[in-house]
């Protein structure tokens, strides 16, 4: 049992960072990849200030700005630059990784007997209830943020610009600041993740970041077949959707782990069961 | 009012494929009027258009408007006087957004788009009551997305939006061009009518002959980058088809 609320635990944690897949892909349609790199930046940051003896709960807003600072960049490469989004991501991505090395000064850095974010907020528990409460208070506070925002004139605004960019801009909307700002709150939101992951696991790794992408695709799939949204769902419902998804994904494959498959294997399954929940919908479609 | 002076545009400058389309060309559109742009193709009627909205800017020359010079002035801030609407029907409005939000966004096209919550019930009553007008049924859907809705309804609806918030100039690129004949005739007598009720500065290219002998004050034939004609008032009013076909003839 305490195996799959684990599962729950980091499913919560990896929620952050599909809402912020969510953003880029679904509200703005640009597929961006600098997310590898932004995740394991607010896990570095969490570490290294953690470790560093500052409050988790300073780290926090540092994390998040950390990855927004990284996503704004990937988006002034794309849209100032004219460089191809998907490329724009890969080269902040890489240089992050040196980015990441130099703040960590090693490749892996343990949070051994400090506090988290967990244990800094007076919640009463055991180590995972106190986790699994931090983590839907985090969580909630994102989802109400972020249906607050869409709603706002700015937030319609940003849906209008992944959605019909030549309407937009004909109602005065400088379509590529609202792209710099979006890549900006998406990766922002993924150094939440990284920066909460970090803490539920324990340590920072510079290779924490490595696929995780497809982990926060997955997330918004699944969260789009369960919640049969072709879009038409109100952002509330969507979101809901993709933080159930995230939920889910760590689920089957913990689920895949205690049937024995080993650990080796896992990106594979990743990849196999992504590669499922993507194709589902089209043939659906054709049928 | 709309002042164009002396503006000249070259594509493909000093390469092989160089293009002169506009050479020191001069056009006033008064306020109030309602002008038709003829022309084959290549005869300037698009470079025309994209200089008053800002995607393409003069080499040289001036654009006024109401006095104020936006020739540099780039296409989304040109939205503060200037609202479009394109052949593609889909294109003026964004399909994955209600009916409500697509003119909550038209209605502050000429403002900035800030942090607060505009679709609000006051708002949806007004917006109710103005596609009410349209007569098409659709203002108990206010709530469902765009793009559940056909072309001809969607580009009905943009020509409303484009009258949402304070607008100088109102530029239709074939407006009802890519819908069916029905529709396009339903469309257009509606886009009329909205001009002519908001008392809209308006140009409009346009391909159909019938829509040149029904609709607007004046009509300015465009060759090779020139004014060829331009009828106002009786002038207009005495165009046959015939005419119109002799001159493209020429």
């Amino acid at each position: 049992m305490s195996f799959y609320l684990s599962a729950v635990i980091l499913g919560l944690g990896f929620a952050s960072l599909a809402m912020g897949i969510f953003i880029s892909m679904r509200i703005f349609n640009i597929p961006d990849i600098t997310t590898d790199g932004s995740f394991t930046l607010g896990g570095v940051v969490a570490a290294v200030l953690i470790s560093g003896g500052h409050s988790p709960l300073v780290a926090l807003p540092i994390a998040f700005l950390a990855g927004a600072i990284a996503g704004a960049l990937t988006g002034i490469i794309h849209t100032r630059l004219k460089v191809n989004a998907l490329l724009a991501g890969i080269l902040v991505m890489t240089a992050l990784y040196s980015i990441n090395l130099a703040l960590m000064g090693r490749s892996n850095l343990p949070l051994i007997n400090t506090p988290t974010i967990f244990n800094s907020l007076f919640i009463p528990g055991t180590e995972i209830q106190q986790q699994f409460i931090v983590l839907i208070i985090i969580i909630s506070i994102i989802l109400v943020t972020l249906v607050w925002l869409m709603k706002t004139d700015f937030g319609l605004a940003m849906r209008a610009t992944g959605n019909n960019e030549k309407m937009i801009r004909a109602l005065g909307v400088n379509t590529d600041v609202m792209k710099i700002f979006g890549l900006a709150l998406a990766n922002g939101l993924t150094a939440v993740s990284g920066y909460l992951i970090t803490q539920v696991q324990g340590f920072a790794d510079i290779n924490m970041g490595i696929g995780i992408v497809i982990i926060g695709l997955g997330s918004v799939m699944i969260g789009q077949i369960l919640f049969s949204f072709k879009r038409k769902e109100t952002i509330m419902i969507q979101l809901l959707g993709v933080i159930v998804g995230s939920i889910l994904f760590r689920m089957i494959l913990a689920f895949a782990l205690s049937i024995g498959i080993d650990a080796i294997y896992l990106k594979l399954v990743v990849a196999i069961f992504v590669l499922a929940v993507v194709s589902i919908p089209n043939i659906k479609s054709k049928a | 009012m709309i002042e164009l002076k002396g503006i000249s545009k070259t594509f493909n400058k000093n390469s092989a494929n160089e293009n002169q389309l506009l050479n020191d060309f001069n056009l006033t559109i008064r306020k109030n009027e309602f002008t038709l742009i003829v022309g084959s193709n290549g005869s300037g009627k698009s470079t025309l258009f994209n200089l008053l909205a800002g995607t393409i800017i003069p080499d040289s020359g001036q654009i006024l408007i109401d006095e104020k010079d936006i020739s540099s002035v780039k296409d989304f801030r040109r939205s503060k006087w200037i609202a479009r609407i394109f052949q593609d029907p889909l294109s003026g409005t964004a399909p994955e957004l209600s009916i409500l939000e697509n003119f909550r966004l038209a209605s502050i096209r000429t403002q900035s788009k800030s942090l607060r919550i505009g679709t609000d019930r006051k708002f949806k009553d007004q917006i109710r009551e103005k596609i009410a007008g349209l007569g098409l049924g659709l203002e108990n859907k206010l709530d469902q997305s765009m793009g559940s809705l056909s072309g001809g309804q969607r580009q009905a609806l943009t020509i409303l939006m484009a009258t949402s918030d304070d607008t100088r100039l109102l530029l239709l690129d074939e407006p009802v061009a890519a819908l069916d004949p029905k529709t396009a005739t339903t469309i257009m007598k509606l886009a009329n009518e909205i001009i002519r009720k908001s008392n809209l500065t308006a140009i409009m290219v346009t391909h159909s002959m019938r829509d040149v002998m029904e609709y607007g004050d004046r009509l300015i034939m465009l060759k090779n980058g020139e004014i060829d004609r331009d009828l106002s008032g009786s002038d207009k009013k005495k165009v046959q088809l015939n005419d119109l076909y002799d001159w493209f003839g020429e």
